[in-house]
C-alpha cells in the first residue's frame, strides 16, 4: 500500500492537469472573493456575512465550494488516465490487492482535497483582505467553528472524490465520465428539491428529501456554516449523509474494480 | 526441472461464448515457451488470466509451484498487448515508477536496464515520440523491474519492422542465456518465434491443439524425398539396403516413398532402383516450413 501511495503521488505530481486545476482553483477563489468583498462594501447590510466577526472568512468558507467540481474533475482524470494509457496492467499485474488499488487513487484524491482546501483558504483570505484594504471588520479573529467546518468540509469533499472515482472506475473514459459526472450532479442536484415541491404541495407532508442529499448538506455547510453556530442535530445529519454517500461509492466503485477486467 | 507456470483446464467465458477453453500447459524453468496461435485464437485472454487482469471462468493457474498467485505475480514481468507507460514522461521517469512500486533493488538498476535495452541515450525524450520498437522495449524494460523470474510477453514483435525484431529477439535470447529468465511469448506468426523458444504450444478457437519441443519440430519440418516406384514392396527392401540410416515410409495407398534422413544425392538411390529393374516415375525433394506446418495442424480445425 505504501509503495501504491508513492507511485500515485509521484505520478499525479507529473501530470500537466493537477497544476492546471490548481492555477483555475486560485483564480475562481481570487475572483469571487474580490468581487464580493468590493460589492459588499458597496451594500454593507445586504451581506450578512459582514456583520459576523471575522469578515474574510465568510468569503473563504464560501469559496470551499468551488473545491468540489475541480477536485472531482482531478480524481476523474487521474484515474481514467491510468486506463488509457494501460499503466493499470502495469499496477495490476503485480499481485497486488485490487482494493489497494483502488484506496491508493481514493487517498491521493483526499490529499489533494487537504492541498486544495489550504490553498483556497491562503487565496481567498490574501485577495479578500487585499481587496477590502482596512474596511473589513475584524480580519484577523479566527470563526469559532472553523474546526468543525473544515473537518465537515473535508468529509465531504472526500464524498465527491469517491462519486468521481466511482464514476472512472465504472466508465474509464476520460471524457464520458466528465460528462455523466457533470450531468449526474446537476440531476442530484435539482431533482430533490422537485420532490421536496411534490411532498410538500401534493402530499402536504412535511418533509424534505433534499436535506439528506450530500450536495445540500456541502452547501449548507459552505454558505451557512459562518453565521450562526452549526447546531448538533445538523452535525449528525451531515456525519449520516457524507458517511452513507462516502460508503457507497466506496463500495461500488472497489466492487466494480475488483470484479472487471482490466 | 522446478515448474515455473504450471495451468490445469484455465477456460475463459465471456457471456455464452468460450474463449479459452480448458487450456493445460507446463512452463518449465528456463524455457522460452512460445504461444502461437491466429488473433483472436485466445492468446491474449488466456495471459490476461495467467497475470491476473481477468478472472477465468474455471480452471487453475499454479505459480513457482504455488498456489498463492499474489505472491508469485511480484516475480513476473508483462508486457500485455501494448507496451503501457505514462506517455508524458521520460523513458527513464516510467522506469522509475514501475522501480518504485517493486523496488528491492539498487536505483542503479534503472539505468542498468535501459543501456540493456537499448534507451541508454534517450535522455529527456517523451516516451510517446518514441518509435514503434523503443517503445516495446522500453515496455520489456519496464518489465524486468523488480527482477522477474518469468516474463510474460503478449506479441511483443508485432508491428516492428524486421531490425527491431532482430533487437528484441537478441534481448530476449540474452535474458534467458545470462540471466536465467523464463519466458513466456506469445506471437501470430510461428516464423518470428522460430529462431527463439525452444517450446511451442499452438492455440486455436480457444484450445491448445499441440505442444512439443524444438527438436521435435525439427524432426516434424525436416525435408525428405517423395520417391514414386511401380513396385513400393520390392523398392522398399533395395533402399532398406541401399541406404540404411534413413527412415523409409510408404504413404498409404499411393506408390510413393516418403525417405527421411538421408543426406546423399537424389541421383544414388535412382540409379541403386534402376539397377534393381525397378521403375522411377519421379523424385522430388519436399519441406515443411515452419509456417506451412502451422497452418497444417491449425487449418484443420475450421
Ligand atoms: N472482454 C471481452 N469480451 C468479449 N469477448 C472477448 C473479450 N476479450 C476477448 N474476447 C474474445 O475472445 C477471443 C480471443 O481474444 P484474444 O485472446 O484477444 O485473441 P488473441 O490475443 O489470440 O488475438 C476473441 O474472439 C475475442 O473477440
Ligand atoms: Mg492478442
Amino acid at each position: 500500500m505504501g509503495r501504491l501511495l508513492c507511485v500515485d503521488f509521484y505520478k499525479i505530481f507529473r501530470t500537466k492537469f493537477f497544476y492546471v486545476v490548481s492555477l483555475i482553483l486560485v483564480g475562481f477563489n481570487v475572483l469571487i472573493s474580490v468581487t464580493s468583498v468590493l460589492a459588499g462594501l458597496r451594500n454593507y447590510e445586504k451581506f450578512a456575512f459582514f456583520e459576523s466577526k471575522s469578515g474574510a472568512w465568510s468569503v473563504t468558507y464560501a469559496n470551499f465550494s468551488n473545491i468540489a467540481l475541480l477536485l472531482a474533475i482531478l480524481s476523474v482524470l487521474f484515474l481514467c488516465s491510468e486506463f488509457s494509457h494501460g499503466t493499470m496492467k502495469n499496477i495490476a499485474t503485480k499481485g497486488f490487492p485490487r482494493e489497494f488499488i483502488y484506496l491508493s487513487k481514493f487517498f491521493v484524491g483526499l490529499s489533494c482535497a487537504v492541498f486544495y482546501l489550504l490553498l483556497t483558504i491562503a487565496s481567498s483570505l490574501i485577495s479578500s483582505l487585499i481587496a477590502g484594504g482596512n474596511r473589513l471588520p475584524s480580519y484577523y479573529s479566527l470563526p469559532s467553528n472553523l474546526a468543525l467546518t473544515l473537518l465537515l468540509t473535508l468529509f465531504f469533499l472526500a464524498v465527491y472524490v469517491s462519486i468521481a472515482l466511482m464514476i472512472a472506475s465504472l466508465v474509464r473514459k476520460s471524457g464520458n465520465s466528465l460528462a455523466i459526472y457533470v450531468v449526474a450532479s446537476t440531476l442530484i442536484s435539482f431533482l430533490p428539491d422537485l420532490l421536496d415541491n411534490f411532498i410538500r404541495n401534493t402530499l402536504n407532508w412535511d418533509f424534505s428529501i433534499s436535506s439528506y442529499v450530500y450536495v445540500r448538506c456541502f452547501n449548507e455547510i459552505t454558505q451557512m456554516g459562518i453565521v450562526s453556530n452549526i447546531p448538533s442535530a445538523d452535525i449528525v445529519r451531515y456525519v449520516c449523509v457524507g458517511g452513507f454517500f462516502l460508503a457507497l461509492t466506496l463500495i461500488i466503485g472497489i466492487y466494480y474494480f475488483r470484479e472487471r477486467d482490466i | 526441472m522446478e515448474d515455473v507456470l504450471l495451468t490445469n483446464k484455465l477456460t475463459k467465458k465471456y457471456g455464452s461464448r468460450l474463449c479459452v477453453s480448458e487450456v493445460s500447459m507446463n512452463i518449465k524453468k528456463g524455457d522460452i515457451y512460445g504461444f502461437i496461435g491466429k488473433n483472436g485464437a485466445g492468446k491474449t485472454t488466456t495471459i490476461k488470466m495467467i497475470s491476473g487482469l481477468t478472472k477465468p471462468t474455471a480452471g487453475e493457474i499454479t505459480l513457482f509451484g504455488e498456489k498463492n498467485l499474489s505472491k508469485g505475480r511480484c516475480k513476473v514481468g508483462t508486457v500485455i498487448e501494448a507496451p503501457a507507460f505514462v506517455p508524458h514522461l521520460s523513458a527513464r521517469d516510467n522506469m522509475y515508477i514501475q522501480w518504485k512500486l517493486l523496488s528491492g533493488q539498487h536505483e542503479n538498476v534503472i539505468d542498468e536496464t535501459l543501456s540493456l535495452v537499448g534507451l541508454k541515450d534517450v535522455g529527456k525524450k517523451k516516451a510517446r515520440d518514441f518509435s514503434l520498437g523503443m517503445k516495446q522495449r522500453l515496455g520489456i524494460g519496464m518489465a524486468l523491474m523488480g527482477d522477474p523470474e518469468f516474463l510474460v510477453l503478449d506479441e511483443p514483435v508485432n508491428g516492428l519492422d524486421p531490425e527491431g525484431i532482430v533487437q528484441v529477439r537478441s534481448l530476449l535470447k540474452d535474458l534467458n542465456e545470462n540471466r536465467g529468465v523464463t519466458i513466456f511469448i506469445s506471437s501470430h506468426l510461428l516464423n518470428e518465434l522460430s529462431r527463439l523458444a525452444n517450446r511451442y504450444g499452438i492455440i486455436n478457437n480457444g484450445r491448445l491443439i499441440d505442444e512439443f519441443s524444438i527438436s521435435e519440430l525439427e524432426t516434424r519440418c525436416k525435408s525428405h524425398l517423395d520417391i514414386k516406384v511401380d513396385d513400393t514392396a520390392r523398392a522398399l527392401s533395395v533402399l532398406k539396403e541401399a541406404c540404411s540410416n534413413a527412415e523409409l515410409k510408404l504413404v498409404e495407398g499411393t506408390d510413393t516413398i516418403e525417405v527421411h534422413g538421408y543426406d546423399g544425392r537424389p541421383g544414388e538411390l535412382t540409379k541403386i532402383l534402376a539397377v534393381n529393374d525397378i521403375f522411377v516415375e519421379s523424385v522430388t525433394k519436399s519441406k515443411v516450413d515452419l509456417e506451412d506446418y502451422f497452418m497444417s495442424v491449425v487449418g484443420g480445425e475450421n
